[in-house]
């Protein structure tokens, strides 16, 4: 064969093989990739700026930890198996088994997957922001983004490490295909704080004022936190949140005075409003939570025990509810001067003063009913928590969209009163707590001056619809509220300028954000014995690490003590 | 000048041979004959052929056939005259063209076991039957005598190693098929199933619309053994279809007229109580109202009165009922006392069984016109067909399918052929059944009542528990839903012959599907809940999937010397698949009775989707056979795919295979009794390519922009390759019975498998190759030709086989996944399909050690009257729970010291002071009566194995039966030692409405409480009490055992002949009865069904009873007739 038709021959050959290689070369156009995703600055600012709503999104989503955190905590009951409930919130408690393949751990997984998606994601569209010469076309929007963006993965964190014992310790400028060793949550929650001291600095550059408001949309068209100065109030709020609610033990909450000292300035420039996100419709922020456990008809669901509300009652009803046996305990009427309950000498009074809440902070907050609840003896009430009923209510019966409660000025209040009280404030604190207590029938605490001092009860003075019109404290009367379970758990006692901080902060915090009762108490010491005071790394993580799963609580390790109130 | 002389000899002779050869081929020659049975009845069809002219004719009705060369092509040579017919034996005939007239009859023997029958699948060339080194499965039409609706399903228990099974029976669905056990762990947006062709088109879709009555013959090569040559698609197995086609015609034109028409219903039953723990006044027909702060019964209520209420009282919606008092079940959990003390012996005052209501007779009707026939070289076969099944529940449609056919096969000269099949099907669908609520309904309630608007029921139900669920048949009613395909399959295929020893071949084929859908709940549509808006909604969708594969062939035959053949194949393909879909919906529909998206106005959605996959395959194959006995065949092809990774885009598939035809030597001495015995071994690799979007690293991007990381890609995927070895031996013996002997051992290495990523990668998922499985398959399949004569025969077929394939290598941490309830363990060493579940205690060795002497009559624990093991307490025994009040009894948690400790876990703790272990497990307790799951060290309930879905074994028996003009066929299956998961049954339990919760016909001894059915939500703990009702968690209760005997087809044919009254045809009548009768364990509708989903991903292996439609039976009556 000539050299010219063989240098054909070959020339087609190495044509036909190109072309071959060419075809096979097929692009996905139905999902994109990362490189698609942060292809504009656009796209990095609108990853970082949708961050929150995926904080959001991953907390009050229902296969999260939400429904059963709950239960645990006693803010709620239910004796189903839905989101795991019944089985975390049942007496005695049983560990979180978390071997591979238990489904149990299956709304714990969810959350960790989740969060720790997402640090990486908005990781990813930091780094890409912050990589030399990336902007978003000017310094006042670099600046906010940024603060935005370490404000997200401060948060993420700080909730990954209120919750698992361990997670993975990301940090800005890894590599994509890096896969950041487990640390233990101590770990996890410095680099959450660093997180949110960074955002603090950078939100606080003279420069970064430009950059204010920013879009509503990052904080659930919040437009008191989408300003500067209101951005930096929920940065140092959440800052103090997860400072103080990351410890697992009375002991761990016993930070150093300068820890405290830091919680107690951070609550002092924190909210000054509740931070309410705009929920449900088109705007991309679930409702689940809301659509199923802040409140429900339903008598299996968002049942209201009375093992921690019941503090409220005033006629020796808890009392005796609590001396008797677990499974015999039979609800009762709570009549109490707080109006956050439904006034009344019989169920069916209280019944008929059980209106629906026109918006969060309608009294009363909790509504009786008719309809008996079905459950554990000492699980169900014929009361529900219906607070929120008005949010839920605007999902289902109105526009399908509404205010979500993230965090309330109330929590920081309160927190700040704790801090004060632990920092040997007590008066101070009391200023704080008589706030709530005053606005709600409660006597002042005025004049008491250690923590540990016992509250009064008082003398009421009542009108013919039975309202209260007037008020005077009375140290001693066996009316006070709230009256607590002695260490022994079968009898009561009148609470102390301590019990009353960690009641109203019980009461205006209810059924509202992650967690919240749960944090406290196992702070606090108030959790039922053996109930898991932080969850294991879920076995689909371990596996995937290739480390063996671990169970917890129910007696096994990180269970709580039989504590404060003998539970 | 000597030479110059002898050149001009040479020209003149040469002229007279030229002159006189002229003289004689001027004439033409004709060739002639008769083709007949060895019995002497004429043979039709016959296929008469001279290979070398490329001339080909079919024998007449009489038999006859006539073949005439014109006087160009007559030289006096030496040709094969060939005869052949499906069923028979060949027969050359060498003979001479030559001028003028000649006849030649045939008499063939019937070939029993299809020896001579050529195979075309996995080979490189078409190669006798009797010759083909790997097992392979035949069957022609006159071996499917009760064609089905679907072409595949006729294959039930004809195919040796062949699962399949149909996933429901709602018409219009195509079945799930596994050959020879699964070959992926993880078939997520794949399939188990196997490379379907239908006359060279790769389908792209699903089997529903092929018309069977158009298939001549399907072959079935069922592993990698025979399938390389399909390259990295057929792992598991190739089916390929060949219908009829103008290749065989007779001169002339025949037709073919044929209507079955019937009806098809359901068989079984559902197992519904007769009893409810309700309670009841004295006239035992109004239901207790629950009134707070009064006393029980204080107000009562008519069960049917209410739900006539709140049905027509509601306007657009059903009104809340009363509250029944004792209205438990799932949602309405039934409090402790009541579990262990509650009864379910009130009779529910009316009993209508909903599947009764629901269930009708629906028309079963098939009518198909076929002609074919030749002119010229022109053969054809054209075909027209409408489906019409209306399925067997009330208020639902059914299927229809309309299809048309042209086939044609056209012969240019002498060297050229071209074919051409054009296949278009219309199908419509309709509806699914609501199976979910249809078994959900309790027995009192009637579906079929109306209010006084003439309105179904839309909360039949009045049950509070029973809130979520609606009246399937208003559903039904008033639902409008429809699906519409159409389906193009169409190839062309030019053949050239040049030489006798050589071919080329190409061909192009298309298979083109658009799909739309559609469904309207119109405004109006009642809810059974009023916080839902009932302004209605609408959905709608539309698909269209483009599949082309063009493919070019040469092959080259020569012979050497006298014993040696050899053929020598190259082949090159390429594949395209593209598919595009689009979906929309809206609701609060503005205007009624529209069908128009835009006549919604809330609640807006849109998807969209789009792929292509491309693919070229290169192989060459060559074949030696010596002596007629020695067959080696070897295949190597190379394949690139697009569904690879970037870096893995090609790779190789190979075949060596080797037959020794031992009955063919010289030396066999048992060539009377055994006069075929065919050893063959072939090992073969084909693949399995991963799903479209597995290579890619995918984010979602949600509302508001949020991101998630779903695949994190990987660019070295490959396919799966499976490598099968297969050894096997077919024999004829004595000239009839015939014997296939497979075992086949299939490793399917580099498993396409989904893994977990840290969470800390920001990618929940990423598909990598891990893990191999290894599939053991025996296959036997027997001929048995009992009776031959002329006017009676009697042949039976017999085939059997079972597959088990293990995990050998899985790359990953063990791990469960649940499938539709199934839960399957994926671990290193497991049988897979294997069900894991909580284990009830029926034995003594499965208490812990420490308890088991106390176990056995008259002990702490002992077997209750239905073989549970439950504790009664020393000196008790299982009949005393009501007299001795025993039910109410607890054996503590764990003590210690004499005191009860909740918070220790596992037995080793759990010492009393002396030393003595005072519980199994801990802290749970015992409760008296109660069934008692086998817990771990920590006291939880263990998930353990509980059965296999995949059959022990399979074995089926088919009979064709002929007496003069009768013909019967019967076809009867067994599948052996499955283990199916009854979900519908199970999710019925939870809300007391099963036959064996009801108490009412039981002895005080026997009677069990709610909690013996219903499980309390905590096993794991105290309050656990029960049961068999596990929040849907497989057990090994509700996993109950699949295997059946079922009656799947039985025919009865009368060949009438011709009417004279009628005036012509050739008429016959058949009666045909399908998935006529099943005996089985099972207690749901029928054991055979399944749900796809799942890392399985196929119905004949996820094994759920999940509230499909049940499968149906169907008898008909067919009227056929040719002419």
């Amino acid at each position: 064969m000539k050299m010219a038709q063989k240098a054909a021959v070959l020339t087609l050959l190495a044509v036909t093989a190109t072309a071959c290689d060419n075809i096979l070369g097929v692009d996905n156009l139905n999902q994109p990739d990362i490189e698609r995703v942060f292809a504009t600055p656009a796209a990095i600012q609108q990853t970082i700026g949708s961050g929150y709503q995926s904080v959001h999104n991953t907390l009050t989503s229902n296969d999260n930890l939400m429904p059963q955190l709950l239960t645990i905590s006693g803010e709620s009951y239910s004796s189903i198996n839905n989101f795991q409930m019944g089985p975390r919130g049942g007496i005695p408690r049983v560990p979180v088994l978390n071997s591979t393949g238990a489904a149990s751990v299956f709304g714990a997984f969810s959350g960790l997957s989740r969060g720790g998606r997402l640090a990486v994601n908005a990781l990813n569209a930091l780094d890409k922001l912050m990589a030399e010469g990336g902007t978003l076309g000017s310094v006042g929007n670099d600046l906010r983004t940024r603060a935005f963006g370490f404000f997200v993965i401060g948060v993420n964190q700080g909730w990954l490490a209120t919750i698992y014992d361990q997670a993975g310790l990301v940090r800005s400028g890894m590599a994509s295909d890096e896969v950041p060793e487990l640390g233990p949550y101590t770990e996890v929650m410095a680099i959450a704080i660093a997180m949110l001291d960074s955002a603090e600095a950078i939100a606080s550059q003279t420069a970064a004022a430009a950059g204010f408001p920013m879009p509503g949309s990052w904080v659930g068209a919040s437009t008191e936190h989408a300003s500067q100065a209101g951005f930096l109030r929920l940065v140092r709020s959440f800052r103090a949140r997860f400072m103080a609610g990351v410890a697992r033990t009375p002991a761990e909450r016993e930070f150093t005075p300068a820890v405290w000292t830091r919680i107690r300035n951070d609550a002092e420039a924190g909210l000054t409003t509740d931070f309410l996100t705009h929920v449900g419709g088109s705007t991309g922020w679930n409702q689940n939570f809301v659509g199923t456990l802040m409140f429900q008809d339903g008598r299996a669901w968002s049942q209201m025990t009375l093992m921690y509300f019941g503090m409220a009652d005033t006629t020796g009803a808890y009392t005796a509810w609590l001396a008797t046996p677990l499974d015999n305990r039979v609800p009762f009427l709570v009549r109490t001067p707080d109006p956050r309950w439904p006034r009344g000498e019989t169920r069916a009074i209280q019944v008929d003063n059980s209106p629906l809440p026109e918006d969060q902070n309608s009294k009363p907050y909790i509504r009786a009913s008719l309809e008996n609840e079905i459950g554990d003896a000492w699980g169900w009430s014929f009361y529900q928590f219906s607070r929120t009923r008005a949010i839920r209510e605007s999902y289902f019966m109105g526009p399908s969209e509404g205010l979500f409660m993230e965090i309330n000025k109330a929590e920081i209040d309160l927190l700040l009163a704790e801090a004060k009280i632990r920092l040997n404030d007590v008066p101070g604190a009391i200023a704080i707590i008589d706030q709530y207590r005053l606005a709600n029938d409660l006597p002042s605490l005025a004049g008491l001056t250690s923590r540990d001092a016992t509250i009064p009860g008082a003398d009421y003075v009542v009108d013919g619809d039975g309202e209260i019109t007037g008020m005077t404290a009375v140290a001693g009367k066996a009316n006070c509220v709230p009256r607590v379970p002695t260490s022994a758990g079968n009898a009561t006692m009148c609470g102390t300028v301590w019990e009353a901080m960690k009641y109203e902060k019980r009461m205006e915090t209810a059924y509202s954000s992650y967690g919240r009762w749960w944090i406290d108490n196992r702070g606090w010491g108030d959790l039922v014995e053996n109930t898991h005071t932080e969850y294991p790394v879920p076995f689909q993580e371990m596996d995937a690490r290739q480390l063996p799963p671990y169970s917890l609580g129910g007696g096994l390790a990180s269970s709580a003590a039989r504590g404060t109130y003998g539970f | 000048m000597s030479s110059v002389r002898g050149w001009s000899a040479s020209l003149l002779a040469f002229a007279l041979l030229c002159v006189t050869a002229a003289t004689v081929s001027a004439q033409g020659a004709a060739i002639s004959g008769q083709v007949t049975t060895e019995q002497g009845a004429a043979l039709d069809l016959v296929n008469v052929h001279i290979t070398e002219m490329n001339i080909s004719v079919v024998t007449d009705d009489q038999g006859r056939y006539s073949i005439t060369i014109p006087a160009e092509r007559v030289r006096g040579q030496g040709v094969v005259l060939r005869v052949r017919r499906i069923g028979y034996t060949a027969q050359t005939r060498p003979i001479v063209i030559s001028a003028g007239t000649q006849s030649h009859d045939f008499s063939l023997r019937a070939d029993v076991n299809r020896l001579s029958e050529i195979v075309v699948t996995g080979v490189s060339a078409g190669t006798e039957k009797a010759k083909v080194p790997f097992a392979v499965t035949t069957l022609s039409a006159d071996d499917l005598p009760a064609p089905s609706a679907n072409a595949l399903t006729q294959l039930q228990a004809r195919v040796p190693g062949a699962q399949i099974v149909m996933p429901s029976g709602r018409p219009g669905v195509a079945p799930a098929i596994v050959i020879r056990g699964p070959k992926s762990l993880n078939a997520n947006g794949r399939s188990q199933g196997p490379l379907i062709i239908v006359d060279g088109v790769i389908l792209d879709g699903g089997t529903q619309d092929l018309n069977p009555l158009d298939i001549e013959s399907i072959e079935i090569v069922k592993g990698a053994a025979g399938s390389s040559i399909y390259g990295s698609r057929a792992g598991s197995g190739v089916i390929q279809i060949t219908t009829r086609s103008g290749r065989n015609a007779a001169p002339g034109v025949r037709f073919n007229v044929r209507n079955e028409m019937g009806f098809s219903n359901l068989q079984g039953r559902y197992p519904y109580s007769r009893n409810t723990m309700l309670m009841f006044d004295e006239t035992g027909r109004n239901v207790c109202v629950t009134v707070s702060n009064q006393p029980a019964c204080s107000r009562v209520v008519d069960f049917e009165a209410e739900a006539l209420r709140i049905n027509e009282q509601g306007g657009d919606f059903a009104l809340q009922p009363l509250p029944f008092t004792q209205d438990y079940g799932i949602s309405a959990t039934p409090p402790r006392p009541h579990l262990k003390g509650l009864f379910q012996i009130n009779k529910w005052p009316t009993y209508y069984d909903p599947v009764e209501a629901a269930a009708t007779a629906g028309l079963y009707n098939t009518a198909n016109v076929d002609m074919s026939g030749r002119f010229g070289n022109t053969g054809f076969f054209a075909s027209v067909s409408h489906l019409s099944e209306e399925g067997s529940i009330a208020y639902l449609k059914g299927a229809q399918r309309m299809s048309g056919r042209v086939n044609l096969d056209h012969q240019i000269g002498e060297h050229w052929n071209l074919a051409l099949n054009t296949y278009y099907a219309r199908r419509l669908t309709f509806q699914d059944g609501q199976f979910f609520r249809l078994t959900r309904t309790p027995p009192s309630v009637n579906l079929l009542r109306r209010d006084a608007q003439g309105r179904l029921f839309i909360r039949s139900n009045p049950l509070n528990q029973g809130g979520q669920n609606f009246n399937p048949l208003y559903w039904h009613e008033a639902q409008e839903q429809e699906s519409h395909s159409d389906r193009y399959l169409g190839s062309a295929t030019a053949r050239y012959t040049p030489l006798d020893w050589l071919e080329f071949q190409g061909q192009a084929s298309i298979d083109r599907s658009r799909d739309n859908f559609w469904t309207l709940r119109d405004r109006g549509f009642r809810h059974t809940s009023q916080s839902s808006v009932n302004e209605g909604a609408m959905f709608t969708g539309a698909g269209s999937d483009l599949s082309f594969n063009l493919g070019a062939m040469g092959t080259a035959r020569r012979e050497i010397g006298n014993d040696l053949r050899t053929a020598l194949n190259v082949r090159y393909t390429y594949e395209q698949q593209d598919s595009e879909s689009i979906s929309a919906s809206g609701a609060s529909i503005a205007v009624p009775g529209l069908r128009d998206l835009d006549n919604t106005t809330t609640s807006f959605n849109v998807g969209s989707g789009t792929s292509s996959i491309r693919a070229i395959g290169a192989s060459v194959g060559g074949d030696l056979e010596y002596k007629d006995r020695y067959i080696f065949q070897t295949v190597y092809r190379y394949d690139g795919s697009s569904l690879f990774g970037e870096n893995e885009r090609w790779h190789p598939y190979y075949r060596a295979s080797f037959a020794w035809r031992v009955a063919e030597e010289p030396f066999w001495p048992f060539v009377d009794a055994v006069n075929e015995l065919k050893l063959r071994t072939s090992i073969g690799t084909a693949g399995g390519r991963p799903s479209f979007a597995a290579q890619y690293e995918t984010v979602s991007v949600g509302a508001g922009g949020v991101i998630t990381g779903a695949n994190l890609g990987n660019r070295d995927l490959k396919p799966e390759v499976t490598t099968e070895t297969e050894i096997g031996l077919d024999a004829e013996i004595l000239g009839r019975f015939g014997v296939d002997l497979t075992y086949a051992h299939a490793i399917t290495r580099d498993q396409i498998f989904l893994v977990p990523q840290s969470v800390s990668t920001g990618f929940a998922n990423r598909w990598l190759n891990a893990g191999t499985l290894d599939g053991k398959t025996w296959e036997l399949a027997l001929n048995l030709p009992l009776i031959t004569r002329r006017d009676v025969s009697w042949n039976s077929r017999i085939s059997w086989d079972r597959t088990r394939t293990y995990i050998t290598e899985l790359g990953v941490p063990e791990f469960f996944q649940t499938s539709s309830s199934s839960t399957f363990k994926f671990a290193e060493g497991e049988l897979l399909g294997t069900i894991y579940g909580k284990t009830f205690m029926t034995q003594c060795s499965q208490l812990p050690a420490a308890f088991r002497n106390q176990c056995g009559p008259g002990q702490e624990f002992q077997q209750n009257d239905e073989g549970w093991l439950v504790w009664v307490g020393a000196g008790n025994t299982p009949g005393q729970g009501i007299t001795d009040n025993l039910w109410q009894s607890v054996r503590p948690g764990c003590i210690v010291g004499g005191v009860p400790n909740t918070s220790i876990i596992g037995e080793v703790a759990c010492l009393d002071a002396g030393g003595v272990v005072n519980n199994p497990w801990g802290s749970p307790e015992v409760h008296w009566g109660m069934l008692m799951p086998i817990r771990d060290s920590t006291g939880a309930a263990q998930l353990l194995a509980v059965g296999n879905t995949l059959p022990d074994y399979r074995l089926a028996f088919s009979h064709t039966v002929q007496y003069k003009r009768l013909s019967a066929f019967a076809l009867i299956d067994r599948s052996h030692g499955n283990k199916l998961m009854n979900q519908e049954l199970h999710w019925s339990l939870g809300d007391f409405m099963v036959e064996e919760q009801d108490q009412g016909g039981k002895t005080v001894a026997t009677a069990k409480p709610l909690g013996y059915y219903w499980r309390a939500a905590r096993p794991e703990n105290s309050n656990g009490v029960g049961g068999f009702y596990d929040v849907l968690g497989s057990n090994n209760h509700t996993v109950e055992d699949g295997s059946y005997t079922k009656i799947r087809e039985l025919s009865l044919t009368y060949d009438v002949g011709s009417v004279p009254v009628v005036g012509f045809g050739d008429w016959s009548l058949t009666l045909t009865g399908r998935n006529l009768y099943t005996w089985t364990k099972f207690k749901g509708w029928d054991p055979e069904v399944g749900t796809s989903g799942g890392n399985l991903n196929s119905s004949a292996l996820n094994a759920v009873a999940g509230f499909q439609y049940p499968p149906r039976r169907t008898f008909t009556f067919t009227v056929n007739t040719r002419f």
